[in-house]
């Protein structure tokens, strides 16, 4: 009960930054289209069109008003109309969703599976893998975009033998039924993108593995199983590993955050058309509604990813599940 | 246990302060892993500040042909409008350097002075939980991008930005340690001989959190060295000064990069320097939680949880 509340007070937060934040800060979004997004067109204002333009988005009604018209948008699920792509944001979001899911998805599950087992394997045998945790320790403090640019010099120039953009081959012809084609295709442009991602998040696992690992290596509870005669794996995977897994539940909700800049600058990097690269775009084109969208629903992504992550240690933890919700 | 006898060592130092003993442990001897950290730092401040001195050309001219590859004249060729590569990372360092240390200077006194302020004021002290449960919410590099969006990103507003959105996790572990320096003994022997409150926790618990305070630090600078990094790296830097990130952003997202091998001189030596910096930072923070194992654990695990 009392995490639901601070979970809906964060929400609550979240909007109000959100809404706030392009109200206090100078710089005026119409000066940004009149001077056509920063590149293309230049675009001449008249005071009628100015004052048009204010009326259509709200911004010459006293701020209680705007802030009633803002609850209203979101609770119809209305997030704006996008300033340079002359689009609903919620259409040009649900266009670029899939794509970013997809990038975020694979590498995640790639950096947890192999930076778990990893970590579990180097804090079993302590002392054995110091080299490696170094390693995974330096690369995993390197920018998303050195780490991309690595992968691209060695996968794609030295050894071109992967594409370094987009998420297609452009104007492919699958011929309709050949799914197969374009799923080769696909995963072969997903590739660098997810490798770089996932590259860059492992690290964290590996080392919250190892020193979890190490923690519950002490636990008489430990000495214990093997009393019992249990198999070494079964000790390490059923015993271990199963209490060592609580933290990164956690870190799982809380990497996201940082996963998400990961994504606009990886998208941004291999031309990749999701989330991260429409947030490019319209930083370059200072297209306010598209950037505040996208910054609230990353706010809720993370919200909601640590409320699962809390849900499910206590499915997983019946220590969790005695004591009442802290 | 090589620390525990260092810790001993140095806190036995006769005429030493109990704040300058602790300090001298997080300032430790120098370990192979500390002095590669502090070297490439070190290279990197040198250029930065000798930087006038020593580069060849303006970075900002055009004093080479476009694409120059490297000779005499240019030792790291040109890049797509003729300026010097060598030049433009000479100078480039020196925004790294700047933005990281300014912005990690104001998040750590923040994240000190109210974790401080919050172990003693019940105010301060939801008002540090309330802020660091919602800087855990946040997307930062978005919201660092809208920002940057609005205000356009000049230093000024990137080092406020990140500096202001940085500070709540390390508040929160500071708050902890100095609840758990109240419980301790020579607390109260201090308060039984008179001593004001104020004058505890300035005298007592503060030199007890520097350790915590010199890592996030560190921490600090190589996360806002990345974020800013990051950021011109999607061409929002400043546009009249010349960053590492930058000269990756006009060479990266060009898209015609890579069919001549000019990536080798455009590319290659920004991306070199930053992860080399940043790198560099990585190692120091090691090298001093390693010295300062025990309390500064739960800051690594902190770190990985919350920065990244």
């Amino acid at each position: 009960m009392r995490s639901a509340i601070r979970y809906l007070l964060l929400l609550v937060a979240l909007f109000a930054i959100s809404f706030a934040l392009p109200r206090a800060l100078p710089g005026d979004p119409l000066a940004a289209l009149a001077s056509g997004g920063g590149q293309d067109a230049l675009l001449v204002l008249t005071p009628q069109a100015h004052q048009q333009l204010l009326a259509y988005y709200g911004l010459d009604q006293p701020l209680p008003h705007q802030a009633l018209r803002f609850i209203g948008e979101m609770i119809r699920g209305d997030l704006g109309y996008s300033i340079s792509a002359s689009q609903p944001v919620t259409r040009l979001i649900l266009d670029r969703l899939p794509w970013t899911l997809l990038l975020v998805a694979l590498s995640l599950v790639l950096a947890g599976v192999f930076g778990c087992a990893a970590g579990l394997l180097a804090g079993y045998r302590h002392g054995r893998y110091e080299r490696l945790s170094a390693v995974l320790l330096l690369v995993g403090s390197l920018p998303d975009f050195v780490v991309g640019i690595g992968l691209i010099l060695l996968l794609g120039v030295l050894v071109p033998i992967l594409p370094t953009s987009g998420a297609a081959t452009s104007f492919a012809d699958c011929g309709g039924l050949a799914i197969g084609g374009c799923a080769a295709d696909l995963a072969a442009h997903a590739a660098l993108p997810v490798l770089t991602l996932a590259l860059v998040q492992l690290p964290a696992f590996f080392l919250l593995m190892r020193a979890a690992t190490l923690g519950e290596l002490g636990q008489s509870y430990i000495t214990a199983a093997r009393a019992r005669g249990l198999t070494e794996r079964r000790v390490a995977t059923r015993h271990v590993g199963r209490n060592a897994i609580l933290p990164i539940i956690t870190l799982l909700g809380l990497r996201l955050g940082t996963l998400l800049g990961g994504v606009v600058v990886v998208e941004t990097l291999f031309g990749y058309p999701g989330l991260g690269e429409l947030t490019y775009q319209a930083a370059l084109s200072r297209d306010f509604p598209v950037l505040q969208a996208l910054f609230l629903l990353g706010g809720v992504a993370i919200l909601a990813l640590n409320a699962l992550a809390d849900l499910w240690r206590r499915r997983i933890d019946p220590r969790l599940r005695a004591e009442p919700a802290a | 246990m090589k620390t525990a006898a260092h810790i001993s060592a140095a806190v036995r130092i006769p005429g030493l302060s109990r704040g300058m003993a602790r300090l001298s442990v997080a300032v430790p001897r120098l370990q192979p892993r500390m002095a590669i950290g502090l070297s490439i730092v070190g290279l990197t401040s040198a250029m930065a500040l000798l930087a006038p001195l020593i580069a060849p050309y303006d970075p900002h001219a055009y004093s080479a042909a476009p694409l120059a590859s490297p000779s005499l004249q240019h030792w790291l060729g040109a890049n797509d409008v003729g300026q010097d590569t060598l030049s433009q990372l000479l100078y480039g360092a020196r925004i790294s350097l700047l933005v990281g240390l300014v912005a990690a200077i104001a998040s750590t006194a923040i994240a000190w002075g109210l974790g401080l302020l919050s172990g003693v004021s019940r105010l301060a002290d939801a008002i540090v939980s309330g802020s660091a449960d919602l800087m855990l919410a946040l997307p930062v590099l978005p919201l660092v991008i809208l920002v940057a969006a609005y205000l356009g990103a000049s230093v000024p507003v990137v080092i406020i930005t990140l500096g202001v959105v940085t500070w709540g996790p390390f508040a929160r572990i500071i708050r902890g340690q100095v609840q758990a320096e109240l419980r301790k003994p020579y607390i109260e022997a201090a308060r039984a001989v008179g001593t004001t409150p104020v004058r505890t926790l300035i005298r007592h618990i503060a030199p007890a959190t520097v350790p915590t305070a010199v890592a996030k630090f560190v921490m600090t600078v190589q996360y806002a060295v990345v974020a800013q990094a990051s950021l011109a790296f999607l061409g929002l830097g400043d546009p009249t000064t010349i960053s590492w990130g930058d000269m990756v952003h006009r060479a990266a997202l060009s898209p015609l990069i890579f069919l001549d091998n000019s990536w080798l001189w455009r590319l290659v030596p920004s991306a070199l320097a930053i992860g080399l910096l940043v790198v560099g930072f990585a190692l120091i923070g090691w090298a001093i939680e390693e010295r300062s194992l025990p309390t500064l654990l739960r800051l690594r695990l902190a770190r990985e949880v919350d920065e990244g």
